[in-house]
């Protein structure tokens, strides 16, 4: 059992590090397993009473080291620029009275902090939401990660989201365009010109039809006994869209044009088959 | 708690006009009493202090139930859809740490898994009734402008506070300077945009965590949530989705203080410490005994 101090260079109070160390004595040699017994050692000292005093006994807190980690501590925390930072405090700077705390975000959770503090007998009270996180905990512990960039040809994992009806919607979007109705987003159960049509051709599907071509003329056709009007965009005109400068029209041809050929890859997710209807209308995304 | 703590002076320090300082203590707290006393304070003019024992047993009881203010009632995954809580950014705002929040990206634009937001919003209510329950602090914070009058007007009627005006620096670390000698801080913010108006994350987020007060927050998929102690993962540019959430709050909030108020109530009724009392005006009575809780079996 051993107190370890440290001189700083000014003449101040000097920096003192405490430690209580849990769990087996075997220091993991990782990175992140450093940072977090190094997170359950220190604890943030804010002296209570008025005199500067920086002898161990003064400073109400149980320490125990084994001489085992504290060097690797050291080591680490030297060749890392510092970036275990240690900090001084003296009463003069003390937030209210009775009130200890560790400002250390990027150490550990403040559950962890807390918890650490309580134990080293730093914080006399216990805080309101001490009891509440116990019993509840989140379901990810609130610890402070530093965001890293993706190098090379790592992606997010995050899947794209394409139904079947897709590959519909794109043939009617190239051949009629967005349809002659306007698209009305506030409204919840709003079915768009391409939905119906979608929904036509299903039918249309599910009595036996398979050719393609066939199932677009008849839904087409069953449209216009409705009384819905379609007309077929000229390809002169698609060509033109094409090549403007307009980005929605040419990524929607993309898009559909990718979808037409990504027939393998179209699994859709189980869960988002049946909130496809309502989705499509409530997220108005489809572009013109 | 330390008594005599100035707190509408939390509202107030560095602000400009419009901030709740205006219009006096809000409801429910000291009722008509000038803006120099503590809004807390008031309580005590009806009912004396309970014996200590009772108290520390109503304070624990709410513990031993998976939901004991019942707050998975208030919302279910339909109504976060019809509210468009699912809806994120585009991919490219997506933010590395909440990829494992979203379903999908549809056409480019990011979907939200509404099941682990559904789970994440009632461990966080939960947090929320229990805090305020204790009687804690709850202070909304927010910087986005659309939304700023709704958020103080949600804070004023459930008898908390907000701050949804330029957040000055050492508000919370600095808190004596800024505020005066004994503040006491909040328990518990809850963040209705953790962004502020440059899209960088707000001060107060790194600085709750610096003072160990825990967050509830709405992330978007733009967001860092590491800091965050209840993040809820969710929509919090759209007016509907903005609008349920500061209804959920003000309910869980209200029902929590009541509950409290109730719970008070029956023990003075009863007077000596009988065997255990039910709750016979819980507005949803919990089942006694353990029931299957969602977040109780994880330990930190």
């Amino acid at each position: 059992m051993r107190v370890w101090f440290f001189r700083s260079c000014v003449p101040r109070p000097s920096l003192v590090i405490c430690s209580s160390v849990l769990g087996s004595p075997h220091v993991a040699p990782t990175k992140m397993s450093r940072r977090r017994s190094l997170e359950l050692v220190i604890s943030d000292l804010c002296l209570m009473n008025s005199s500067p005093c920086w002898l161990p006994q003064d400073l109400g807190c149980v320490s125990l080291l084994s001489p085992h980690h504290l060097p690797s501590f050291l080591e680490g925390s030297g060749g890392q620029k510092g970036r275990f930072r240690f900090r001084y405090r003296d009463s003069a700077g003390s937030k209210a009275p009775g009130m200890a705390g560790s400002r250390l975000e990027t150490v550990g959770s403040i559950f962890t902090r807390t918890r650490d503090l309580i134990r080293a007998g730093v914080l006399k009270e216990k805080p309101l939401w001490f009891d509440i996180y116990n019993a509840f905990p989140p379901l990810r512990e609130p610890v402070f990660r530093r965001p890293r960039l993706r190098y090379g040809k790592a992606k997010s994992p995050t899947q794209d989201i394409f139904y079947h009806e897709d590959q519909i919607r794109a043939k009617f979007y190239s051949a009629y365009g967005s349809g002659p109705k306007a698209f009305e987003l506030f409204n919840p159960n709003f079915k768009s010109t391409c939905q119906r049509f979608v929904e036509k051709y299903i039918e249309l599907q599910k009595l036996g039809e398979t050719d393609e071509e066939k199932l677009f003329v008849e839904a087409g056709k069953a449209l216009l006994a409705e009384g819905v009007i379609l007309r077929r965009v000229e390809k002169a005109r698609t060509q033109q869209e094409g090549s403007q400068v307009s980005q929605k029209s040419e990524s929607m041809g993309v898009e559909s044009q990718t979808a037409l050929e990504e027939n393998p890859p179209l699994n859709e997710v189980p869960q988002a088959q049946h909130l496809e209807a309502p989705g499509e209308e409530l997220k108005g995304l489809s572009p013109p | 708690m330390a008594p005599g703590a100035v707190l509408p002076r939390l509202l107030g320090a560095g602000e400009g006009p419009g901030v709740a300082r205006a219009a006096g203590a809000p409801p429910g707290r000291g009722g008509g009493r000038g803006r120099a006393l503590s809004p807390r304070d008031a309580g005590p003019a009806c009912s004396p202090p309970l014996r200590p024992d009772l108290s520390a047993r109503i304070l624990s009881e709410p513990l031993k139930h998976a939901d004991f203010f019942n707050v998975k009632e208030l919302f279910s995954v339909r109504s976060l859809f019809n509210a468009r809580v699912h809806l994120g950014h585009k991919a490219g705002c997506r933010h590395r740490f909440m990829e494992p929040y979203i379903f999908g990206s549809r056409l480019g634009q990011d979907i939200i898994d509404l099941e682990q937001t559904a789970t994440h919003l009632q461990l966080a209510l939960n947090f929320t009734a229990h805090v305020a329950f204790r009687g804690g602090i709850i202070l909304f914070v927010s910087r986005a402008r659309q939304f700023s009058h709704l958020i103080e007007s949600t804070a004023w009627s459930c008898g908390e506070y907000a701050h949804t005006r330029y957040f000055k620096g050492g508000l919370l670390t600095n808190a004596p300077l800024l505020l005066g000698p004994r503040v006491r801080l909040p328990d518990l913010v809850i963040f209705l945009h953790t962004l502020n108006n440059v899209f960088e994350p707000h001060v107060a987020v790194r600085d709750a965590a610096k003072m160990n007060i825990p967050t509830v927050g709405i992330v978007d998929t733009n967001c860092n949530p590491c800091l965050i102690t209840y993040p809820v993962p969710g929509n919090d540019d759209s007016p509907p989705a903005v609008q349920l959430f500061c209804q959920l709050f003000h309910t869980v909030v209200t029902r929590a203080k009541e509950k409290r108020r109730q719970l008070e109530a029956l023990h003075r009724l009863q007077g000596a410490p009988g065997p255990h009392p039910a709750d016979p005006t819980a507005p949803g009575a919990p089942s006694p005994g353990a029931q299957a809780g969602l977040g109780v079996d994880h330990s930190p």
